[in-house]
């Protein structure tokens, strides 16, 4: 039985244009699909798969499809599940997804490291330890790591000093701060990595400015050695894979990569390899919407795709322009349009570092009013006229919830930020921005770190560090001691808990210097092997030990502990044993479930039920996710050790929460989408990718322009060609407008302030001419309302993940399959994956077996 | 001999996998597992080889994903249902396998409904995607029986070998086809009520029932005592406070201040004992 694709998108109810549907249909050979703002590219990369699975029978797992975020990758399976299904209705063949590879490059790379198809015997291979940015921070971070580069630099003096050295070549300014120099290292090493960069090239061809830093790289690999790999270097190790191996050439028939405008030198390398066979690599995106250069993303692999494609492939690309704008309104279309064409792209000596004649234009034929702008006035001012507009548009049914209107800023650390936040609130009107300063700093967060920071005890504050971020941390510190100290003088119950909390790591204390002086008095080190006929007797007899560690030490428990340890070669220290007799008998996350049960928090939760106010609860998500990375990521330490020795101040306070507080926002996940119901959004523009909202409200039309060190550094280790360095800052600039402007459907609010100080970008003069409706002037009813849900995607509901455990407790289910609430106890998940991937071994290697005998 | 210690290649070979998956699972999650359980695990993985590796020498495939797409709920909204299989024999039958973890053959046997359940929707969805029909549709409950946990806790090796003889952790499922309209309905109603928000815990009767129809574990016990959330239901609270007549408030306290049994806390310390650090971190590191 067969079908055609006019029958799917009939039964599909899709009618595609002319060039989406030669897009789709396009079979062999490499593809250039230009594809602008709101114009369906997700459904046509959708249909091209379908086309590719059901009309030219390619096996699902011949297909390599890369996605610029995890959310993406989902949207696309789920679609092709749901179409997929249709067609087999036609076709009467089962169409399996598992094997396909779709999602985004990182997670791909990581599969095809550990993907046992592709290994001899079908055998799990054992995987890299992958160290996302956050690790890679604390790496980076790490003591240990800023001992050894003292040493490898032969520098003499204080760290700090070392710091302000490399600061001064990477930054903007030197700072003598940890934290800067971790953060600008590790977007330098990530580019070196990305570039595929060799420590010695590097060495060898470093200035005497760079030679620090690119020595500091060297042993930065080495310290990762083998089974350690970062986000960028697991892209490198899965190119060496490919150089090496030529089945995944031979398995991918398709390679299809999304956003490739924000892709990167190792990741291109690895599409051309994938490709190198079949000739089929198909590339989408937009070079008007690239956004990731500080990420080490490389336009020109757009740009100039063509030339590029012939040299890798040996074969030029079909190019298709995807234009009609089935998102926005005409005027909107119209504003990003003309503003991206107020930038000089000419290159020197002919061509341009943009892609002209595109082919955008509005579907829409409503010429209504679609820009506003603000009348030209000082911030305050501003911000209410806005904050006006955005009640009336609620108010007025327009949008029907305020998380329909975005708030987009060039980055959320602007002082304007927040003057709008206080005006919407003057409204009743709450904001939802996780990631708007800090988002330790919201209310959530802090009143649960403050709860902690009554048991655990909080840092002392050092008066030599006493200013700059550190100041903040300690005032954010007092900060939550109030907030913990409200909770408890409103509940009673409460105090009851904390008080018992500490009376329990009391007690822990004193056990672990009675246990530490029976060892000083034997002479027995920490680091001794344990041994029950020695030490037993004499650890229960030290003075005044508690029953809780009695029980511990001389229980039946530990005695089997240490005969297994003995029998499989790792036996217990002195150290484990104390440690084992002197660990409280919660952790940081049982404490944050318990918090959970007092009256504050609980009438939280119960906002999210309904759907009243899920702002909370996704804060509270958050914030156990923060608590799970610190448990998951450092050693435990609520130990009599720990407590002893300031374990708990270095490790959590200082290594990690104050990181994290510096950190700020945008380095912990992406964004949320959908938005929590009842609160208007606040991003960055990088933030909004990919994202669209019936009103968009650019917050400020204001950019630094200035080239970052990195690509001074970088430069001249790259191929000749690439756009001028002191032409980058503009470029980007208009790309992020593009971008924040395109995100648009049926409003778009620029913010025009006036004033001493107050400016707004020059290219901005052609929007916010005479000729732009002032927010006064404009009547809100002319808006179309928004459409309910705009996402046609069709969601996935599991029968054991989803209907039995929805069925089990919705309570339950809310919180940690719906808001991603991390757990605390998982010993009952670990159990089940490890036996379930024990046997699945055991089949796999039984099937090997089968078909090797049967191929004799 | 201790019963545990592999003899054969293929022994050896699945407890090197178990425990290059312990490692893999541990670096992977940060988590650990204390070693009496990770023990239990050992066992099971074990046992499973030793009593169906018969059935395992003729699985086809693993892992198999079931999609059922162009649901509708009864509010109209479409949606995709999924599952997933652990295993597929398909030789002169063609059986499609439901492995459970933590569930004995003798406590399934007595309360079959579930399975009974989500297998027919699955055997339905197999159908419909390779249009063929399944020879047998069955449940492996892997978790070892009473019986058979008392004789491996004694340890002598004839009466295991007996119990394992005697094990039939292969349970198999009637496919008829007669539920499966009932379950989908069902199922989309919930889908409803997950996109509509409806969040409220289980009423107080459904705590002090039994969590399984027959079964002698109380909800509360079985569900409840396990998540982290407890603290914060409604229900929960409730239920403290009904057993404590005229001293809730002391109860409730109770029940906060209370972090499991002496077995539980040992679990626990065990547990943090094995954790392997990604970072490492050195003692007063401030700036």
């Amino acid at each position: 039985v067969t079908v055609t694709l006019d029958v799917l998108f009939g039964r599909a109810g899709f009618s595609p244009n002319p060039s989406q549907r030669l897009a789709i249909e396009h079979g062999e050979g490499p593809l250039f699909l230009v594809a602008g703002p709101g114009s369906g590219k997700t459904r046509v990369l959708l249909w091209r798969t379908v086309n590719l699975i059901v009309i030219h029978q390619v096996p699902p797992e011949a297909i390599f499809l890369s996605t610029f975020t995890e959310k993406a990758a989902k949207q696309l399976q789920d679609g092709l599940i749901s179409l997929l299904g249709i067609a087999s209705e036609f076709t009467g063949c089962p169409y399996d997804l598992s094997g396909m590879y779709v999602g985004t490059v990182h997670s791909l790379c990581h599969r095809l490291i550990q993907d046992r198809s592709l290994a001899p015997g079908r055998e799990r291979t054992l995987p890299p330890v992958v160290l996302d940015a956050l690790d890679q921070y604390f790496e980076l971070a790490s003591g240990a790591f800023w001992r050894e580069a003292k040493a490898l630099l032969g520098f003499e003096g204080e760290l700090s000093a070392l710091r302000e050295l490399l600061t001064g070549t990477l930054d903007e300014r030197a700072s003598g701060s940890r934290h800067r120099a971790v953060v600008n290292l590790q977007s330098l090493f990530n580019r070196l990595s990305e570039e595929d960069l060799e420590p010695a090239a590097l060495l060898a061809g470093a200035s005497e400015e760079t030679l620090p830093l690119f020595k500091l790289y060297a042993l930065y690999r080495e310290r990762l050695g083998e089974r350690r790999v970062d986000l960028s270097l697991l892209q490198r190790a899965a190119h060496e894979l490919l150089v090496a191996h030529e089945a995944p050439a031979r398995r991918f028939r398709h390679v299809i990569v999304d956003e490739y405008q924000d892709t990167n030198a190792i990741q291109e390398r690895i599409f051309f390899r994938l490709a190198s066979l079949s000739k089929n690599v198909c590339v989408v995106g937009d070079d008007d919407q690239a956004l990731y250069r500080f990420r080490g993303a490389t336009v020109e692999n757009f740009v100039e795709f063509p030339a590029r494609c012939k040299a890798a492939l040996g074969a030029s690309p079909t190019r298709i322009e995807l234009g009609i704008n089935y998102r926005s309104r005409a005027g909107v279309v119209s504003a990003y349009s003309t503003l991206i064409a107020q930038m000089d792209w000419t290159r020197p000596g002919g061509g341009q570092f943009r892609l002209h004649d595109k082919g955008v234009v509005a579907h829409s034929s409503d010429v209504g009013t679609a820009v506003v702008a603000t009348t030209p006035s000082k911030p305050v001012e501003l911000v209410e006229e806005v904050a006006g507009l955005v009640k009336r548009l609620i108010d007025e049914g327009v949008v029907s919830d305020p998380n329909q209107i975005a708030f987009l800023f060039p980055t959320l650390k602007s002082s304007i930020v927040e003057k709008y936040e206080e005006a919407l609130r003057t409204l009743d009107l709450k904001v939802y921005a996780p990631r708007a300063k800090r988002f330790l700093e919201a209310d959530e967060p802090t009143l649960v770190m403050g709860l902690l920071g009554k048991i655990l005890g909080r840092p002392p504050r050092n008066d030599q560090f006493d200013r700059g971020e550190y100041a903040e941390f300690h005032a954010w510190l007092d900060a939550a001691a109030g907030f913990a100290d409200d909770a408890l003088t409103q509940d009673p119950s409460l105090q009851d808990f904390v008080r018992t909390r500490i009376a329990e790591l009391e007690a822990i204390r004193k056990d672990h210097l009675a246990l530490v002086a029976v060892l000083e008095d034997n002479g027995w080190d920490l680091k001794h092997v344990y041994d029950p006929g020695t030490h037993k007797r004499a650890l229960l007899g030290a003075k005044g030990l508690s029953a809780d560690a009695r029980r511990a030490l001389g229980g039946v428990g530990l005695d089997k502990l240490h005969k297994e340890r003995s029998s499989d070669g790792t036996p217990l220290s002195l150290s484990n044993v104390i440690n084992r007799g002197t660990t409280a008998d919660w952790g940081l996350l049982d404490l944050f479930y318990r918090f959970l049960g007092f009256s504050k928090l609980r009438a939280l939760i119960d906002l999210a039920d309904g759907g009243v106010d899920e702002g909370p609860t996704c804060n509270l998500a958050l914030t156990s996710q923060l608590l799970a990375r610190y448990v998951d990521t450092f050693p435990a330490l609520i130990t009599g050790a720990g407590l002893a020795t300031g374990m708990l101040q270095a490790g959590f306070y200082h290594a990690f929460l104050f990181a994290l507080f510096r950190l700020g926002e945008g380095e912990y996940e992406d964004a949320e989408d959908p938005f929590p119901k009842g609160r208007i959004p606040f991003l960055t523009v990088h933030q909004s990718k990919g994202l669209e909202f019936p009103v968009v409200v650019l917050g400020s039309a204001r950019t630094n322009r200035r080239t970052r060190r990195v690509e001074e550094i970088v430069r001249p280790f790259l191929p000749e060609g690439g756009e001028p360095l002191d032409r980058m800052p503009g470029f980007d600039a208009m790309r992020m407008f593009y971008v924040a402007l395109s995100r648009a459907q049926n409003l778009l609010v620029i913010a025009h302030p006036r004033g001493q100080g107050q400016r707004v970008d020059g290219e901005f003069g052609v929007l916010l001419d005479n000729a732009v409706v002032r927010i006064p002037d404009f009547d809100p009813s002319t808006v179309p309302a928004a459409k309910a849900d705009s996402s046609d995607a069709v969601r996935r509901f599991s029968y054991t993940g989803d209907y039995l455990a929805y069925q089990r407790c919705p309570r339950h289910y809310m919180l940690f399959e719906r808001y991603g609430f991390a757990a605390s106890r998982t010993q009952t998940m670990f159990f089940g994956s490890l036996v379930h991937a024990t046997i699945e071994d055991l089949h796999h290697r039984m099937i090997a077996r089968r078909s090797a005998g049967g191929a004799t | 001999v201790i019963w545990s210690t592999p003899t054969t290649d293929e022994e050896r070979f699945l407890l090197e996998a178990f425990e290059a998956n312990f490692d893999r699972l541990r670096e992977a999650s940060g988590r650990s597992l204390a070693p009496f359980i990770k023990e239990s695990a050992r066992v099971q993985v074990l046992l499973y080889y030793r009593r169906l590796k018969e059935l395992a020498a003729k699985v086809e495939e693993t892992e198999v994903r079931l999609v059922l797409p162009e649901q509708s709920s009864p509010k109209g909204r479409s949606y995709t249902l999924e599952g997933v299989v652990d295993i597929v024999e398909d030789g002169d039958r063609t059986v499609m396998y439901d492995l459970k973890t933590f569930l004995d053959a003798d406590a399934a046997r007595e309360h079959v409904e579930p399975h009974y359940r989500q297998l027919n929707v699955y055997a339905h969805i197999w159908k419909g995607l390779r249009g063929r029909e399944l020879d047998a549709v069955a449940l492996i409950a892997t978790r070892p029986t009473r019986r058979l946990h008392r004789a491996l806790r004694a340890g002598d090796a004839a009466r295991i070998e007996a119990e394992v003889n005697a094990w039939e952790p292969v349970l198999t499922i009637d496919v008829d086809g007669a539920i499966v309209a009932e379950v989908m309905a069902d199922f989309g109603r919930v889908v409803d009520l997950i996109e509509e928000r409806v969040f409220a815990p289980p009423p107080l009767y459904v705590l002090r029932g039994p969590s399984r129809p027959g079964g002698n574990t109380p909800f509360a016990q079985d569900v409840c005592l396990n998540c982290d959330v407890r603290f914060g239901c409604t229900s929960y609270r409730q239920l403290v406070r009904g057993q404590a007549p005229g001293q809730a408030d002391t109860a409730l306290r109770d029940a906060a201040d209370d972090f499991g049994g002496v077995g539980e806390k040992d679990d626990w310390r065990d547990s943090v004992l094995t954790q392997q650090p990604r970072i490492a971190l050195e003692f007063g590191e401030t700036e």
